[in-house]
């Protein structure tokens, strides 16, 4: 009987400490739970320890950004594409620019950086492949590799929508990849919307939009907006557009900007 | 520690801001803003330091836990395999917890587990701010208000049990 007692006393301060250390728990949750959905609503936490990214990072790397270490893994894997791309080695360099804009979603320069090297440099490499003799082929590589690049962007966008910088990206690879003009001046146009764009960026969707056939009207009432605002925004390459589209619309000549304006 | 990374910071952000300048000398005056903004918001910033603070305040939780888990463990191997695995699944906590408190058709096993590791386990993915504010991000005052405290609750909490455990040990 008083061997039962010993024992039980003696388990009792550990029974304490655990209910203790729950009790703490329960305290604790609403809390992290606040900071969690905090953190959630400013894009803090965006990346999901899952299988999924075990799978595209390695078991290393996944280690790594378990243990807190998320940022720097991104950073070394940053350098390693950079020395992938020195050697030209463009699957390297996708696999692991995917690793990097997976570990790091908000940091726009890897978006920036990975959509550069598929769609501007890799394409151009497809194009200029000498082991490829059929020029088909070497066309449908280098259409992949702008689809991956504008990949890359549209997934940079979706992560970091308040940011202008990879709208403006996306813009150009439309305008100098594909050609498209309209869709062009549309992301030009969502960038020149948001609180950080810089100041061309209203004017280069006015310019896209002035080379989209049927939409001439509607450059030329941005242009002309644009041209009203004052000396800052008459710059040659509005001006070009304005009288392109002064001719082409036959705008009678009082409405018209002066010759040699400026 | 601090005090060297910081001015080892500044200098480079000076380097990189005259190289730049010297480079961008032809540029329009806007550019030049822009490059130099840049260059401060990525180099030392007003949100290095609340950065730095988190920082200091889970190793300061990892430092109670440690003392805690030592005060019943009986070797020194125990405690720091103990503290590497608790490290690591402190940072999935929070992956435990959502799915314990989201409506998930599992078995009361799997619940009854995962409320253990919300329950017993810190989030230290909470502590980890510096991951977004070494790519420009800022952090409101009240979230660093809010992680602060949550730090410092966890480190008292955790050295008040580690003393009453202690108190009860036999010398």
């Amino acid at each position: 009987m008083m061997r039962f007692a010993c024992r039980a006393a003696a388990l009792q301060r550990p029974v304490l400490v655990l209910a203790m250390v729950l009790a703490f728990g329960v305290m604790k949750l609403p809390g992290e739970r606040a900071l969690f959905v905090q953190h959630r609503q400013l894009h803090f936490r965006d990346v999901e320890f899952n299988l999924d990214l075990r799978e595209k990072i390695g078991q290393l790397g996944f280690i790594a950004a378990l243990s807190g270490f998320r940022a720097i893994v991104a950073d070394v894997l940053f350098i390693q594409a950079h020395v992938a791309w020195e050697r030209t080695e463009w699957g390297r360099v996708l696999l692991l620019f995917r690793q990097v804009t997976t570990l790091q979603p908000r940091a726009i320069l890897f978006w920036d950086m990975a959509a550069w090297h598929m769609a501007w440099n890799a394409s151009v490499a497809a194009m200029n492949d000498q082991t490829q003799p059929r020029l088909a082929l070497r066309v449908k590589a280098q259409r992949e590799y702008f689809a991956l690049g504008k990949d890359f962007l549209e997934r940079g966008i979706k992560n970091n929508p308040e940011k202008p910088q990879l709208y403006e990206t996306l813009a150009r690879l439309y305008k100098e990849k594909y050609k498209d003009h309209a869709s062009a001046s549309e992301f030009f146009a969502k960038a020149a919307a948001l609180p950080e764009a810089r100041a061309y960026e209203k004017r280069f969707a006015a310019y896209e939009l002035s080379y989209c056939e049927g939409r001439e009207r509607e450059a030329y009432e941005r242009l002309r907006r644009l041209y009203d605002v004052g000396k800052n925004e008459r710059l040659p390459t509005l001006i070009t557009r304005l009288k392109f589209l002064e001719q082409k619309l036959n705008i009678p000549n009082e409405q018209r900007i002066p010759e040699g304006a400026h | 520690m601090s005090a060297m990374f910081l001015a080892v910071l500044y200098l480079r952000e000076q380097t990189v801001l005259h190289e730049t300048l010297r480079q961008m000398s032809a540029a329009p005056r806007e550019q030049i803003d822009d490059a130099s903004r840049a260059i401060r918001s990525s180099a030392l910033n007003i949100d290095i330091f609340p950065g730095i603070i988190i920082i200091y305040l889970k190793a300061c939780l990892l430092a109670a836990l440690t003392l805690f888990v030592s005060t019943f463990a009986t070797t020194n191997i125990f405690t720091i395999v103990v503290m590497v695995a608790i490290y690591f699944i402190g940072h999935l906590q929070a992956t435990a917890r959502e799915y314990w408190l989201q409506e998930h058709s599992t078995g009361w096993i799997t619940r009854v587990f995962l409320a253990l590791i919300a329950l017993i386990f810190p989030d230290l993915q909470t502590f980890n701010l510096v991951d977004d504010i070494v790519v420009g991000a800022a952090i409101p005052l009240a979230l660093f208000a809010k992680t602060a405290v949550l730090g410092i609750f966890y480190t008292t909490i955790y050295t008040l049990l580690a003393a009453f455990v202690f108190y009860g040990k036999e010398l």
